[in-house]
């Protein structure tokens, strides 16, 4: 290897860089979560508690829900994280592809306090921690009358009353339920069907009257720049934007009601056991409270307190509308073709 | 001084001009954007908007208080700077014997090692990840560093290949009939000339690497965060100047980093020696 | 020439360059950690689940990709927007690169510095800065308008327009320092040698500096090609999904779809065209700027 003679100390440098230690599993338990304050209020409602009464060290992923399903289906017997803390469709994702357990009730007694219908999402395999749901948002300086509900806002939109922003079809999580599910039960349509949302999305798209966002901040950045007046959005951030400082976005759920969208609990096959009383530890009322005061969504233990201000903006849980979670999955590689064919956007 | 003379200097410094202010409506193009992101970083607002109506550091107090955009902005670094050092390791050798072969073998050799600029990140993702967990290496920075380092090799080659074809033979050929060895011709000789191309090929590693969302995602963990991973889910559910303020501080560490090279290496790495 | 000088010369030829195992340890490297992992993951596109979903043996993605007329629709955007976005990188950036190696002196580092600065913040940040700029009532047309050049406000963005200019923004740096680590190398004495020759400046860059630096210019144009080939939020943030390109396509199906196999015909596909046309281009540049 003459050539590489004078790159010795490269050489060293690049062996060293390779030993570095590949960490072991550190903790005894690994959960995952979003970003910012998510993660903080995870660690200050949820992990430190529990570490402080169990004794047990969690540690804590940040990514997205795809992510954190292929690198426990890459390593299925030794699972790099032993509690998903996900979106629904990542969890029915992780269910299908056979990854987490049944959630047991008898390992978590606190689900007594947990109303039956958020037990019973991805079929008996994830529980509902807290649940927010989609519905407009609105520049109350531009627009003084918005419309009472979906069908009301997809025909003024058509009559060019405003400028809208919906999501594109690459909004994992949102487009699919919260348009195409949504206008398609408006306007009659069922979940092999979606004709005649397809409709009128395209007389959407050629009416000049909708932009398309395709990610969750650039809607925000949308409204502020006065390309969008109004447009779907969810509840959580709309409120979290106005009181940073965008006093004039509102937002409501149109009738017949808001569409929701709640994050889950899923225990990891083969993962840790001590996910089971660090799942029971997550709906006990405290920690509950905690975490409905910091990142501002209802929870799902009834016990858990809320501050006035929080409840009078909180959707009720028989208000909101439940998408067919269980069979969008199947559903979606046609309506997925369909909608890049169709609208394109 | 006649009229004609001073009109024929003007003629004669007329292209430069040109080019000196194309120069500066290409950079005035290229900040642009850049400028309004620092701008709201140093922003008072909670949300991103603009215009900016108060100034503060307080995005700069929230980096240091929220811990993992710093912590993994250093991963990052760390892991893009062992990338591209490996990545030359590889490439530079490879690089120089392809420019100079006349091997009916090297186009196709200088394909495959180009390959990997051609396929879309997810997916060199998802299978790597398979792979390396299937050999045990699972989710660790050992993993992220191979990933990191495939991708990297593309960029180092391919500006080696150029700039060693450009400058010819025959500084080599004086420095061997001059009775330099091998080692010594290497060292003296053809390092320095390619430098250029060594410099530009590890700052592209760097660059991408310090970007490269699609590969990290599948190799991150508690221990193994980089950066564009961290990003990406902090801006799931907030959308502050944090994000702004964290990209000012990339910029930052690029220009004292660039300063640095310049000033203890000495190396003009892209102008002409005059 | 003396017999010594030849021979130092021949023994200099063999030991730079006449053999290609330097390239042994790079091409393992790329056959344990690339080339094998991804055949593994390309194989997943020949199973297609039938009605009970089991994957089973079938071309049916291939099919798809070929006779639907959107997606060969698709694939043809995906080459015409990358190959856009590489010319109009090579316009722009090379007399750039000129200014940065033959004017810029001490000004050097700092133009490297602005180069790359834009390369460092998040792409949703850009976005941010491009509709500040770009918007309806943004700083361009707000400015147009004042200067009573546009009556009404131009929709340059969720356009194809948003794209390329997205594209050209965050890849004319690879351009402009491929370029330039080339233009570098070349011997001013050459053209200096040239202008007092009589030959004008133009001709002296026309027919020493630009063939000198074509191999700069193939290095700039394989990175920009393949970075914009490879490419999908710009497409998707900047565009508004106006432009749809196979990169995007294949992020759907592992995100919204998790249809690995179908993600990997297509990218399979996208594989098999940058590498045959890189394998051209490469012959192309041999042939001609080639070796000197």
């Amino acid at each position: 290897m003459k050539t590489l003679k004078p790159c010795r100390p490269l050489l060293a440098l690049a062996g060293l860089a390779f030993t570095v230690a590949m960490p072991a599993r550190a903790a005894d338990l690994t959960v995952t979560a979003f970003g910012g304050v998510w993660e903080k209020s995870l660690r200050t409602c949820y992990v430190e508690p529990f570490q402080k009464k169990t004794g047990k060290t969690v540690d804590v992923v940040l990514g997205t829900p795809a992510q954190w399903v292929n690198q426990v289906a890459a390593n299925p017997a030794k699972p790099p994280i032993d509690v998903f803390l996900t979106l629904i469709d990542g969890a029915e994702d992780a269910k299908a592809r056979g990854l987490v357990e049944k959630i047991d009730p008898a390992k978590v007694s606190n689900l007594a306090d947990v109303p039956e219908p958020l037990k019973q999402v991805v079929g008996g395999d994830a529980v509902v921690l807290h649940y927010g749901a989609a519905g407009l948002a609105y520049n109350e300086a531009k627009i003084k009358n918005p419309p009472k509900s979906w069908a009301e806002f997809i025909e003024r939109t058509l009559k060019g009353e405003w400028q809208a922003a919906l999501p594109g079809i690459n909004v994992a999580s949102t487009t699919p339920t919260a348009v195409i599910w949504n206008f398609n039960d408006v306007l009659g349509g069922k979940v092999g069907d979606i004709s005649p949302v397809i409709a009128k999305m395209k007389a959407l798209r050629d009416s000049g009257n909708v932009i398309f966002w395709n990610d969750v901040n650039q809607f925000l950045t949308q409204m502020q720049s006065g390309e969008a007046d109004i447009g779907i959005y969810w509840d959580g951030r709309a409120w979290a934007a106005r009181d940073g400082g965008f006093k004039s976005l509102n937002f409501y759920y149109p009738a017949p009601g808001g569409v929701v969208s709640p994050t889950v609990v899923q225990k990891v096959k083969n993962g840790s056991p001590a996910a089971w009383e660090f799942i029971d530890f997550l709906f006990s009322s405290e920690p509950q409270s905690c975490w409905a005061a910091a990142i501002q969504y209802p929870v799902a233990s009834t016990k858990a307190q809320y501050k006035p201000e929080q409840k009078a903006r909180m959707p009720k849980l028989e208000d909101v509308r439940w998408p067919p979670f269980a069979e969008i999955p199947a559903a979606m590689p046609k309506w997925v073709e369909t909608w890049n064919k169709d609208i394109g956007r | 001084m006649t009229a004609t003379a001073s009109w024929r200097r003007l003629e004669r410094r007329l292209p430069i001009l040109l080019l000196l202010a194309f120069v500066l409506i290409f950079f005035a193009f290229l900040l642009a954007p850049i400028v309004f992101v620092v701008l709201v970083s140093f922003g008072d607002s909670e949300i991103i908007a603009f215009p900016v109506t108060s100034y503060s550091l307080r995005w700069y107090h929230r980096l240091l208080e929220y811990r993992p955009l710093l912590d993994s902005l250093w991963f990052s670094l760390k892991l893009a700077g062992a990338s591209a050092v490996l990545a030359a390791l590889f490439g530079v050798p490879a690089a120089l014997a392809l420019a100079r072969s006349r091997s009916g073998l090297a186009d196709l050799v200088s394909t495959v090692l180009l390959a990997p600029l051609s396929i879309p990140m997810i997916l060199l993702g998802i299978a790597l990840l398979y792979k390396l967990s299937a050999i045990g290496l699972g989710i660790s920075f050992t993993s992220l560093l191979i990933a990191h380092t495939v991708v990297s090799i593309p960029y180092v080659v391919r500006t080696v290949v150029a700039v060693y074809r450009g400058i010819g033979r025959n500084y080599e050929e004086a420095a061997a009939i001059l009775g330099a060895s091998r080692r010594q011709t290497f060292t003296y000789v053809t390092l320095p000339l390619i430098g250029s191309g060594i410099f530009s090929g590890m700052l592209f590693a760097v660059l991408i690497s310090l970007d490269n969302l699609s590969l990290s995602l599948f190799f991150g963990s508690a221990q193994t965060n980089t950066l564009p991973v961290v990003m990406l889910s902090y801006l799931q559910n907030q959308f502050d100047p944090a994000i702004a303020a964290i990209g000012t501080v990339q910029m930052i560490i690029a220009l004292v980093a660039l300063l640095l090279i310049e000033r203890t290496v000495g190396l003009k790495f892209m102008s002409s020696p005059s | 020439m003396t017999a010594a000088a030849a021979t130092a010369i021949r023994r200099s030829r063999r030991a730079l360059g006449a053999g290609l195992w330097p390239v042994l340890p790079a091409m393992i490297f790329l056959l344990l950690f690339f080339l094998l992992p991804l055949a593994e993951n390309g194989l997943q596109s020949l199973y297609v689940p039938d009605a009970a979903g089991e994957p089973v043996f079938s071309l049916d993605y291939y099919v798809r990709l070929f006779t639907d007329g959107y997606y060969l629709g698709v694939l043809g955007r995906t080459i015409w927007v990358s190959l856009l976005a590489t010319i109009i990188c090579i316009l722009i950036g090379y007399p750039v690169a000129f200014f940065m190696v033959r004017h810029a002196g001490r000004w050097n580092g700092l133009m490297i510095f602005l180069l790359v600065a834009p390369l460092l913040t998040s792409i949703i940040m850009r976005t941010f800065g491009w509709n500040v700029i770009l918007a309806r009532n943004g700083v361009l047309n707000s400015t147009l308008m004042s200067l009573g050049l546009i009556e009404r406000p131009l929709r340059l963005l969720q356009d194809p327009s948003a794209v390329i200019i997205g594209l050209v923004h965050v890849l004319v740096p690879f351009m402009v320092i491929s370029i330039a680590a080339v233009l570098k190398g070349i011997d001013t004495r050459l053209e200096e040698a040239a202008e007092l020759l009589g030959a004008s400046r133009w001709r002296t860059f026309r027919e020493i500096t630009l063939p000198l630096s074509l191999d700069g210019i193939a290095t700039g144009a394989i990175v920009v090609f393949m970075l914009a080939n490879g490419s999908f939020l710009t497409m998707l943030l900047l565009g508004g999904g106006s432009v749809v390109t196979l990169p995007l396509l294949i992020y759907q199906q592992f995100l919204l779809v998790q249809n690995l196999g179908f993600a990997a015909a297509m990218g399979n596909v996208l594989l098999v065209l940058a590498v045959i046309s890189l394998f051209l281009q490469l012959r192309l540049i041999r042939r001609d700027g080639g070796a000197s």
